[in-house]
């Protein structure tokens, strides 16, 4: 059986590289991406510990979160599209629609 | 070194690296395809964590819905700004570094909860899921807690040496060196990775997870289709609800994000053909009532 620190370890590794990207990128696209990272992360730590625990509970919450990963990119690349149509780029500096 | 430990490895190298390339790589196309090599790796650790539900549903959503949406928004998108130039990095150099340094601590934060939350499920039996019974001395006890609180602590020792250090360059007088590296993207990445795998080393060797392992018993348990399905309309069926609510505000909110803001491209031609036509009757009209008074 895998240890557990060690799921634990690699999905704390993936989240810092998915906020890296999060905190790094200027393609609205790309920042998406990086956002499935953080989520995919997250999960790694839910299958473990059900697994761990014996309980099935966390497997729902799975697919709870990954039904909300879906929903997040659905808007997300709704808003994408909105925005690249309205002002011809997907550079995330150059929202400032709604900046005072 | 078993068969599992081999995979685990080889998964584990491939998650991070198509992870840091999907950051690193040039074009947003690239990017989303290593995407799509992180997904399916996730589906295969969850098989080899011996949750193989979740993996195919992992494939089935993830890689056959999310990854098909990203490939057409990378499609609608498409032009000279979603590709990297050397004019336009894809990073933004100068904060590089200091968001390497956020993305660490915040890893290292949850690597904390994680542990702490290991330690009282371990040793003081009341963990949030239940399941241990397993109690030691109040000694160990305090020993694996200040081990964790060490962590964190280390991690905030860390961000102020950065800190401080570059005040110190600052202050010195090296602004353009600083500028320099920090805007290599390398050197961002090569701290954080720096800082994680310092981390990450001293949380295991800290013997804060005394070995913990899932059991074949635990295992077969949790992946028991009739108890998922009872814990999911069940236990968990208000959470359920909630994310039946949520997907149809979803589903709302992309289909009035969709819709097109103004008239079409066409309505202008539609307009100017009903014109003309109109104009051309009129004109008719006119003509047959010349023809008329004519007579």
């Amino acid at each position: 059986m895998i240890p557990l620190q060690w799921t634990v370890m690699l999905s704390c590794a993936l989240l810092a590289v998915g906020v890296l990207g999060l905190l790094t990128q200027r393609n609205a696209l790309r920042v998406l991406v990086a956002v499935e990272l953080v989520l995919n992360a997250a999960n790694i730590n839910f299958v473990a510990f059900a697994n761990y625990h014996g309980k099935s509970d966390a497997i729902v919450y799975t697919f709870i979160v990954i039904a909300l990963a879906a929903a997040e990119a659905c808007v997300g690349l709704a808003i994408l599209i909105h925005f690249y149509r309205h002002g011809r780029s997907v550079d995330v500096n150059k929202s400032s629609m709604l900046r005072w | 070194m078993d068969v599992e430990t081999v995979s685990f490895a080889i998964i584990s190298l491939v998650l991070l690296a198509s992870g840091i390339a999907s950051s690193m790589v040039k074009r947003t196309f690239h990017s989303v395809m290593f995407l799509g090599v992180f997904l399916v790796s996730v589906a295969a650790l969850y098989v080899l964590l011996g949750s193989p539900l979740v993996g195919v549903i992992q494939v089935l959503v993830y890689v056959g819905g999310i990854l098909t949406l990203f490939v057409f928004a990378v499609m609608f998108v498409a032009g000279d700004e979603t590709e990297t130039t050397e004019a336009a990095p894809a990073l933004q150099p100068r904060s590089s570094a200091w968001s390497a340094v956020a993305a660490v601590l915040i890893a290292a934060a949850a690597l904390y909860v994680m542990a702490m939350y290991m330690m009282s499920a371990n040793h003081a039996a009341a963990g949030l899921l239940g399941g241990h019974s397993e109690t030691k001395g109040k000694t160990e006890v305090w020993v694996a807690s200040t081990l964790a609180a060490s962590v964190g602590f280390l991690a905030g020792l860390v961000f102020l040496v950065v800190v401080a250090v570059a005040a110190l360059l600052a202050w010195l007088g090296v602004r353009h060196t600083i500028d320099r590296w920090s805007g290599s993207r390398i050197f961002g990445t090569a701290l954080a990775g720096l800082v994680l795998g310092l981390l990450l080393a001293l949380v295991a060797r800290s013997g804060a997870w005394s070995g913990a392992a899932a059991t074949d018993a635990n295992q077969t348990q949790a992946n028991d289709l009739d108890r998922v399905m009872d814990a999911l309309f069940g236990a968990q069926a208000i959470p359920l609800e909630v994310l039946g609510i949520l997907l149809t505000a979803v589903m709302i909110g992309a289909l009035v994000l969709a819709r097109p803001m103004q008239a079409p491209p066409d309505a202008e031609r539609y307009a100017q053909v009903t014109r003309d036509q109109l104009r051309e009757s009129q004109m008719a009209s006119d003509v047959a009532l010349h023809a008329e008074v004519g007579k």
